[in-house]
């Protein structure tokens, strides 16, 4: 085989042989490959599922096309605009004042920043709602929403302001730019891409939500679908709605990927040297008042709300199951998950990394599909898959619901397994073998340290979003099975707001360990990044 | 020949990556003990050279012996980590999760690794063994990933680029010392890099990579002086190439005529290129007495001053020439449009010329 090359004229004979032979260096294993295409195929699964279901029903159209789903539309659409714009001037604001200014107490407010993430919205919204009945409808739907949602828009702008090059902001000062001028065209600029990836989860989990907008009676296509499958069991109804509701998604992905696409390469250096932070001056007791109020109504207010209920606890508990139970039940579907969610990542993110081509692209860019997929639609899907096709089997079953979970959470762990993938570049595993160890101990010595804690990070990212899943877990959960949020939705349609309160808190303290562990997890990658930065 | 294998030798070599050949039968033999240098401009396949020879990738075809063992062959492979070949990459690749001092132990086996204390004292970072690699600055790193290669007792160590990321200050220092520790290590050494003063001044011996073959493989002052060919001569270097007629050991040029060494045997009266290097030009100020008679009346055109040395560039008055560079040491001691006498020293290079390169700019200066 390699003789012939050089018997072969040089160049005539090549083109044939460069498809087989190219690939030496980026030659994809096949077994990668297969399994890389098969998890793909899984996570289309209930996409295509509910298309095929919707294209079969006789009277889609109608279903589709009626003036009830103007309304829902037109409920859904403002409310998502709304909230989404609120968010992101909320994140990226809370982001600036914590990265670019001398805000007092930042240690403490970049933390709480963030700990909404780990307050399901529906406990958020239990936690206005229980105060006033006035916060409901539309407003209060705006209110609950920003104030649980606009982490997803703090985070990722303030990674980029953090990591952003300052050399830029220091070349428009010095080609005449002041330093508002240059905010807006230079430092929005660097973190544009890292608003609109948080303004698009906004949009989606707003999509998805089901629980906020029950609780203050408002109602979107995700409220009318959970109603349509639960209260009338009419799968075709739900199918059809569902439709419209992933066709909006699609088009939010689809839009945020294709204004991805327009901007060039990302910076790779690390930046030399922090940015400068701006004096904020007289600005700086406002700035404080204003950093509070956010943190006060997206954790306070819920934290104490429930607070205040558990301590009203003087009837006697409702029948359900113990804190206890609830609390096992709901570690082992997340941990579970996390760890299914991790594995189904890992051959996804090896193509993706180590193997940078078109089709690698491809793959990995399909499973963006699986964003744009709210959770009750894939619980839909899985149920009506499992009735009308599996005769029930592993209908409401753990190992659906925990599928259900991996599949839902999947963008999450992906993210964290190719973040930590390219922590371990191939060049340490060649420098390992050169120095005589072979391709198994490299492994346990080299690429499993080096890769872990990402995986780690994947896996708890999975975690604490399974621990506040509500609307799937409703759907799938298998009967008799009370997880934290179910027992904790089951008491608060009861108005047991003193029963429900402990299964809210523990809740949120289940999910907000792993968001410490990330936060920490990040940090210190982001340190690491800047000392090896300052020295190439 | 001597009787001891040589501690690197390959053999029609030959690579591509899809359709871009890179490498076209590459043949070097590197004598067992010595340190060679691999020069080649960015992109000419050095890198892919040195992941073949360490087992990263394999050729199309060709072999590769290490200390007279063949491992690679046309049927026959010997894996990465079988070829005691120690690899110090670009960027150092230390492993980000061990300290120091697991790094240089990483390739020892566990009863050997209190041998890393003294390979961390023979790379001058004794002080750091408990340091993680993220807190060492570019240099240190690059020692600490030499020591780690050497703990191997390789038969080869191999050098991607090491300096080419470190401060130009730094650089100096840091060749000078793993030049030095190399050396006392006694192991066969292949030097990748693409700036000739480094191949140059390090290498025992320097093999010229072009067009994915080994141009010429001789000792720096071999190269330097008597290069193969014309655009070899330019790439060592700032090179002044002008028409000349060969004649009795002679060439005859604007500067008028020279002893002169060729490859072959030059025809009485063929046309010729010549290689002057800037340094062999003299020149003074005109006013200067010392100018010998033979000296030509020139223009400065301009002055690149560089401190210990610098290029003048003159156009003589005497014809419608192309401008000539010298250089000078020190200070030059003249500015720019002054008069000057310009000559020539010592023998030059010739050789037949060539129809393609008559179009070429008579000097060729790379700054």
């Amino acid at each position: 085989m390699a003789l012939d090359t050089r018997v072969a004229s040089p160049r005539a004979a090549r083109p044939a042989r460069v498809a087989a032979r190219a690939t030496s260096a980026g030659k994809v294993p096949p077994l990668l490959f297969a399994l890389a295409l098969a998890v793909c195929v899984v996570l289309a699964g209930p996409l295509v599922f509910l298309l095929l279901e919707a294209a079969s029903a006789r009277d889609v159209g109608a279903l589709v096309f009626r003036a009830f789903t103007a309304e829902l539309l037109w409920n859904t659409a403002r409310l998502t605009v709304a909230a989404v714009a609120a968010c992101v001037v909320l994140g990226t604001g809370a982001a600036f004042l914590v990265e670019r200014t001398d805000l007092p107490f930042r240690r403490f407010f970049a933390v709480a920043f963030v700990v909404p993430l780990a307050i399901p919205d529906f406990v958020v919204s239990f936690g206005w709602s229980s105060l006033s009945g006035a916060i409901s409808g539309f407003w209060g739907a705006l209110l609950v929403m920003s104030l649980a949602v606009y982490p997803l828009v703090y985070l990722p702008v303030a990674a980029s302001l953090r990591n952003g090059d300052p050399a830029e902001e220091e070349v428009a000062r010095s080609l005449g730019y002041g330093p508002w001028r240059t905010f807006l065209r230079v430092t929005l600029a660097q973190a544009r891409i890292a608003v609109l990836g948080g303004a698009l989860l906004c949009a989606l989990v707003i999509l998805a939500e089901y629980g906020a907008f029950e609780m203050l009676g408002y109602q979107t296509f995700t409220t009318e679908i959970f109603t349509e499958l639960q209260v009338a069991f009419d799968l075709n109804g739900a199918a059809a709605l569902s439709l419209v509701l992933v066709a909006l998604s699609i088009v939010l992905v689809a839009g945020e990927l294709a204004s991805r696409g327009r901007r060039g390469a990302e910076r790779t250096r690390a930046p030399r040297h922090p940015p400068q932070r701006h004096r904020l001056g007289r600005l700086r007791p406002i700035a404080l008042v204003g950093a509070t109020g956010l943190v006060a109504g997206a954790i306070g207010v819920p934290v104490a709300t429930c607070g205040y209920w558990m301590a009203q606890a003087t009837t006697a508990p409702l029948a359900g199951v113990s804190l206890a139970s609830a609390t096992a039940q709901t570690a082992g579907y997340g941990v579970a998950a996390g760890a299914l969610a991790v594995v189904l990542a890992s051959p996804v993110a090896l193509l993706s990394v180590r193997y940078q081509g078109v089709l690698a692209l491809l793959l990995e860019r399909s499973t963006y599909l699986v964003l744009a997929v709210p959770g009750l639609v894939v619980a839909l899907a899985l149920s009506t898959a499992s009735l009308r096709y599996g005769g029930g089997f592993g209908y409401q079953s753990a190992p659906l619901l925990i599928f259900a979970y991996a599949l839902l959470f999947f963008p999450l762990a992906l993210v964290g397994v190719r973040t930590s993938l390219a922590q371990a570049p191939r060049r340490f595993e060649e420098v390992a073998r050169s120095l005589g160890v072979r391709q198994r101990s490299v492994f346990r010595r080299v690429t499993l340290p080096l890769v872990a804690p990402g995986l780690a990070a994947g896996f708890c990212l999975v975690f604490l979003s399974v621990v506040t899943e509500l609307t799937a877990t409703l759907v799938l959960r298998p009967t008799g099975v009370e997880t934290l949020s179910t027992q904790f939705w089951s008491y608060q349609q009861n108005l047991s707001y003193a029963q429900a309160a402990p299964f809210a808190l523990v809740m949120v303290g289940l999910a907000a360990l792993p968001s410490v562990a990330l936060g920490r997890y990040f940090d210190r990658l982001a340190r690491r990044q800047l000392a090896s930065g300052a020295v190439a | 020949m001597s009787a001891a294998p040589p501690g690197l030798a390959l053999s029609g070599l030959r690579k591509h990556f899809g359709s871009q050949l890179v490498l076209d039968g590459v043949d070097l033999t590197v004598a067992s003990g010595a340190f060679a240098a691999l020069l080649g401009a960015s992109g000419s396949g050095k890198t892919t050279l040195l992941r073949l020879i360490a087992g990263f990738e394999r050729p199309d075809a060709g072999s590769v012996a290490i200390g007279g063992r063949v491992v690679e062959a046309p049927g026959q492979r010997v894996a990465p980590e079988d070829r005691r070949v120690g690899f110090v990459p670009q960027e150092a690749a230390l492993f980000p999760h061990l300290s120091v001092e697991a790094n240089v132990a990483f390739g020892l086996p566990r009863r050997r690794r209190l041998e890393a204390a003294a390979l961390l004292e023979l790379v001058g970072m004794a002080p750091y063994g408990r340091r993680m690699p993220h807190q060492l600055s570019g240099g240190q790193q690059q020692r600490v990933a030499l020591a780690r290669a050497l703990a191997i007792r390789p038969a080869l160590v191999l050098l991607d680029e090491p300096f080419s990321s470190l401060d130009p200050n730094l650089r100096a220092a840091v060749r000078e010392e793993v030049g030095r520790i190399l050396r006392e290590a006694g192991s066969t050494v292949l030097l990748v890099t693409h700036d000739q003063d480094e191949a140059l001044s390090l290498a025992d011996v320097v093999a010229v990579l072009r067009r994915g073959v080994v141009a010429q493989c001789a000792t720096p002052r071999a190269l330097y002086g008597a290069p193969a060919d014309v655009e070899l001569a330019c790439f060592l270097g700032e090179a002044n190439v002008l028409e000349g007629r060969a004649r009795a050991g002679e060439v005859t040029t604007v500067l008028g005529a020279a002893p002169c060494g060729a490859p072959g045997v030059l025809g009485d009266g063929e046309l010729v290129e010549v290689l002057v290097r800037p340094e062999q030009l003299r020149l003074v100020a005109v006013s200067d007495p010392s100018a010998p008679q033979e000296s030509l009346a020139a223009v400065v055109e301009r002055l690149d001053y560089h401190g210990h040395d610098a290029l003048v560039r003159v156009r003589l008055e005497t014809e419608n020439a192309a401008p000539l560079v010298a250089r000078t040491l020190g200070d030059p001691g003249v500015v720019a449009g002054e008069r000057v006498r310009v000559w020539l020293d010592g023998a030059v290079r010739a050789w037949p010329r060539r129809a393609v390169t008559t179009s070429r700019a008579a000097v060729s200066v790379q700054d």
